[in-house]
């Protein structure tokens, strides 16, 4: 039976279970969307200490539009009294969100409890769980991509050759072979193995090719999420 | 410190909307009685197949031992407990809580599952159990050599440094890569790439794999619809 109808009520006592909840970032914000709580996993997200982040908006750590764009889901759950879910890129990785209004009695004001984790990758979520998909994305490491090799990112995400890229963009392969160095020169690849690995850990190639034509032509904002966490090369 | 949380029949209603996270109760005989939309699309089976079922009707008797040690863990020790293991071709992590005896009535474990994160790094002081009995669904199909290949293809190197790295010729990689090709339905090397690299395999050491490819539960699989509890019988 699926009892999702319930929403349920989150209360201090919730946030004591959640300190356990390894591998997914959660925080607690209030109606000015000011975060007063969050887990180590969610300030490992973040690349600051606990202190550092509670205090503070999404506008201090990414640029306004995007930080809008992710409120706009806290504003309905808090409106609408019920939990809201979406899916974002940020810190160049495809991430689901579920925000869950509070309960205003046991925590003596309104605010939002928001779950934040990489979409999985071996199983699909039903799309009709997620309400919208946010365009505005934040860019870490693929910042200095431009949006022509954001396009190529994406087949080579999906595993797609070097010839399937190029009648897929309608581009001769002498170009896409251009994109593809130039795209080892930005990241710091040195086989197209080591490209394909890092471009398909991100879940790109889960959007559909629309979806991700509407977030690297949208407002495309730039952070260093992690940067104490520079993915390490294996010896 | 971690507080030890108060696990209620409450906490199951915010576990339902989770859809990134599988999450499983299991009473003191480590059957089944809840379980989340995402587990029961993990295990492959709807929720009524779940509830009722053990862990031994889905996975191999060893696999499915390794598992429970930590359930039982969890029982005695009064505390979370968590662990590494290789489930459904994926790196995953498990943290199993007591639950709250009062509120539910009985005594139990609620467990969480879900792929080990990749880009945020979890500390191994973090971790109480690596499981070494792996539960494999299409990677099933491979030889212990096509698995050691896999693991170097995740890590996103070229045929040449695959061969220097496991001592074979170039030409027996290719060979090794091409029956990998056939057995998982892919067709260029990208794609390869991409199925194994979303896996997490690479977050293991070389030693560790090993150890997860060479056990004898590895062999021994048999995909989870032809194991479900035989309600019939």
């Amino acid at each position: 039976m699926n009892n999702k109808q319930r929403t349920p009520k989150i209360t201090p006592e919730t946030l004591e279970f959640l300190e356990w909840h390894l591998g997914v970032g959660w925080v607690l914000r209030d109606e000015q969307y000011i975060a007063k709580w969050c887990n180590e996993t969610y300030s490992r997200f973040g690349g600051f200490p606990r202190e550092k982040i509670i205090g503070t908006r999404l506008s201090d750590f990414i640029a306004e539009p995007a930080a809008k764009d992710r409120e706009r889901s806290y504003e309905i759950a808090i409106n609408e009294n019920r939990p809201v879910s979406n899916i974002q890129f940020n810190g160049d990785d495809r991430m689901i969100s579920t925000i869950f209004p509070i309960d205003e009695e046991s925590f003596g004001h309104k605010g939002v409890l928001c779950m934040i984790q990489e979409a999985p990758k071996t199983y699909t979520i039903e799309l009709d769980e997620v309400e919208h998909i946010v365009k505005s994305p934040v860019f870490s490491k693929l910042a200095p991509l431009s949006t022509a090799e954001l396009r190529v990112l994406y087949y080579l995400a999906s595993g797609s050759s070097t010839q399937e890229i190029s009648s897929q963009l309608f581009r001769s392969m002498k170009t896409i072979e251009n994109q593809i160095s130039s795209i080892h020169k930005k990241l710091g690849t040195s086989s197209r193995g080591e490209l394909v690995k890092f471009a398909s850990g991100r879940g790109i190639e889960r959007y559909s090719p629309e979806e991700w034509e509407s977030i690297i032509t949208g407002s495309i904002s730039t952070f260093p999420i992690h940067p104490a966490n520079n993915e390490e090369e294996e010896e | 410190m971690r507080q030890i949380p108060d696990i209620t029949p409450k906490t199951l209603t915010l576990l339902e909307w989770l859809s990134g996270t599988a999450w499983v109760l299991r009473n003191e005989d480590l059957v089944a009685t809840w379980c989340n939309d995402a587990y029961a699309q993990l295990a492959k089976s709807t929720h009524d197949e779940v509830i009722g079922s053990r862990l031994t009707d889905i996975m191999p008797e060893q696999a499915a031992r390794d598992r429970e040690a930590s359930y039982i863990l969890a029982l005695s020790s009064k505390k979370p407990v968590r662990s590494i293991q290789f489930s459904a071709d994926d790196r995953m992590l498990s943290i199993l809580f007591p639950i709250d005896e009062q509120a539910f009535g009985y005594k139990g474990v609620l467990c969480l599952i879900q792929e080990a994160p990749e880009i945020t790094e979890m500390d191994p002081s973090e971790i109480d159990v690596m499981v070494q009995s792996p539960v494999l669904d299409r990677l099933a199909a491979l030889s212990t050599a096509e698995l050691r290949v896999l693991y170097h293809l995740a890590c996103g190197r070229s045929t040449l440094e695959i061969s220097k790295q496991l001592f074979r010729s170039t030409k027996t990689i290719e060979n090794h890569i091409a029956s990998i090709h056939n057995k998982i339905g892919s067709k260029s090397r990208g794609e390869l790439v991409q199925f194994a690299s979303g896996r997490g395999l690479k977050k293991y050491t070389p030693e560790e794999w090993e150890a997860i490819i060479t056990n004898p539960v590895a062999k021994n699989y048999i995909s989870p619809k032809q194991q479900l509890p035989d309600k019939s019988a």
